[in-house]
């Protein structure tokens, strides 16, 4: 991995300007799943955009930064969206921090691997859902839960993740690369 | 393997878990407790704005998509509703020729009524000569239907002319308003014989010429000519025109009046040939 964020000051210029786009790509994230995409009929289902941010983020910053963008993903989905956002705090912050710790052993800086990670990370988000609807919602029914929500999210979440592969990657090199006393 | 234990066993992950479990129970307590989420409210105070952006943007996209999606199935409706529409063009057609012939067909009884020694044979007007000089119309019935030259036409407004052509389906004919044969003419109210003929001058205007009018005779605009049944192919008592202008011929020192035609030349579709008739000598 070239750009890492394990910086050693807390208030140093690359990580103050790297929190701010962070928060930033996390911030649009969210506005733009819950407003952009649920406009859009054509779509039966929004993408996951928060989950490939925070994978966005992991990959190319690092499990800290993947643990702590997870976190305040929660918190966007969870102040954004609607009932069944409860445990995605922890759902991200997972996801972002093992995301971070993989990606450090075999990350390719290509699409390719881009896709492997977000479809690992869509099919644990389909399964999140899957028991969400199974467990949370009276009279769920398991083939109408597949049909509309599972299937559908878990393609355009992988779908849409390529935005994100370059908006996190842009996070990570515009506030500079870490210096030697990082 | 230890190295990854030591992932999960670090003080960061113990406290970012620790951090996300509270976020993610904490606001279900505050909520059970009756109290308000103020982290959840100002998030969603601020991204507030932007959401209504967004939505604006992908309502907008959403229309044209929309838009597109259904333009198959406007393509089909719009299929469906020419084919509706091309029917019921033909049935509107239809009726219309159902009409326009039972129209023609009460008037031609008027006509068998008032003329009952006549003997008719409808005709469409299926095509017209008519060029800068001259009016001909083609009549959809020949010598197969018993047309013979110098039939006359009329219509039910009143006489059009006669047959100068016939064909075994087919005949032609000339109208009044052409200088072609004369018409001897009568005007019913004073009496006044005379005769009614084609003139090239007035035939631009669809009117004819009534000469040979007697000198002393009272003749005045508006009085109605019909045919007198003497000297000429027609028979009598049929409707040629309306006077419109009576003057002196000063050749012959007698009065010639311009008649205008009731037949309505431009817009005759339908006639009658009158085959027979009864020859009157009062």
């Amino acid at each position: 991995m070239e750009i890492q964020s394990q910086q050693s000051g807390p208030f140093s210029k690359r990580t103050v300007g790297m929190i701010i786009l962070d928060t930033l790509l996390i911030f649009t994230c969210g506005v733009i799943q819950t407003s952009f995409f649920p406009a859009l009929s054509i779509f039966r289902a929004s993408p996951d955009l928060l989950l490939s941010a925070v994978i966005g983020l992991a990959v190319w910053q690092g499990e800290k930064s993947g643990a702590v963008s997870g976190i305040g993903a929660g918190i966007m989905a969870m102040s954004l969206g609607g009932a069944g956002t409860a445990l995605l705090p922890v759902f991200y912050m997972l996801s972002g921090y093992l995301t971070g710790i993989i990606a450090k052993i075999n990350f390719k800086n290509n699409l390719l691997s881009w896709f492997i990670y977000m479809t690992a990370a869509a099919f644990s988000r389909s399964l999140f859902s899957f028991l969400y609807s199974l467990f949370a919602l009276r009279d769920s029914n398991m083939l109408v839960t597949f049909a509309y929500i599972v299937i559908p999210e878990f393609f355009m979440t992988v779908a849409f993740s390529v935005i994100n592969y370059y908006l996190a990657k842009l996070c990570s090199v515009i506030p500079g690369k870490k210096s030697e006393h990082e | 393997m230890n190295g990854l234990k030591k992932f999960f066993t670090s003080k960061f992950f113990i406290v970012s878990l620790a951090v996300a479990v509270l976020v993610s129970i904490v606001p279900s307590v505050l909520y059970f407790m009756g109290q308000g989420d103020y982290v959840k409210a100002t998030v969603q105070l601020l991204a507030t704005p932007f959401q209504w952006c967004f939505t604006k943007v992908g309502e907008g996209i959403d229309g044209y998509v929309v838009y597109f999606r259904r333009m198959s199935g406007l393509f089909e409706e719009n299929r469906e509703l020419k084919t509706e529409l091309e029917e019921n063009r033909e049935k509107v057609y239809d009726a219309e020729l159902v009409r326009e012939e039972n129209e023609f067909l009460r008037k031609y009884l008027g006509i068998k009524a008032e003329h009952s020694d006549f003997t008719f044979q409808d005709a469409s007007v299926i095509g017209r000569e008519s060029t800068n000089y001259r009016t001909e119309y083609t009549l959809s019935k020949g010598s197969m239907h018993g047309i013979e030259k110098n039939m006359p036409v009329i219509t039910s407004d009143g006489l059009v002319g006669y047959v100068t052509e016939v064909g075994p389906t087919y005949c032609r004919a000339v109208p009044v308003t052409e200088n072609a044969k004369s018409v001897g003419a009568y005007i019913e109210r004073s009496g006044t014989l005379g005769v009614v003929e084609g003139s090239y001058s007035l035939s631009f205007g669809h009117l004819c010429l009534m000469s040979y009018i007697d000198p002393e005779s009272d003749i005045r605009v508006g009085d109605v000519v019909t045919t007198s049944g003497v000297g000429s192919i027609y028979p009598r008592g049929l409707d040629i025109g309306v006077i419109t202008e009576v003057g002196i011929d000063e050749g012959t020192r007698t009065l010639i009046a311009t008649v205008k035609p009731f037949a309505d030349f431009d817009n005759i579709s339908r006639v009658m040939i009158v085959t027979s008739y009864e020859l009157y000598s009062e």
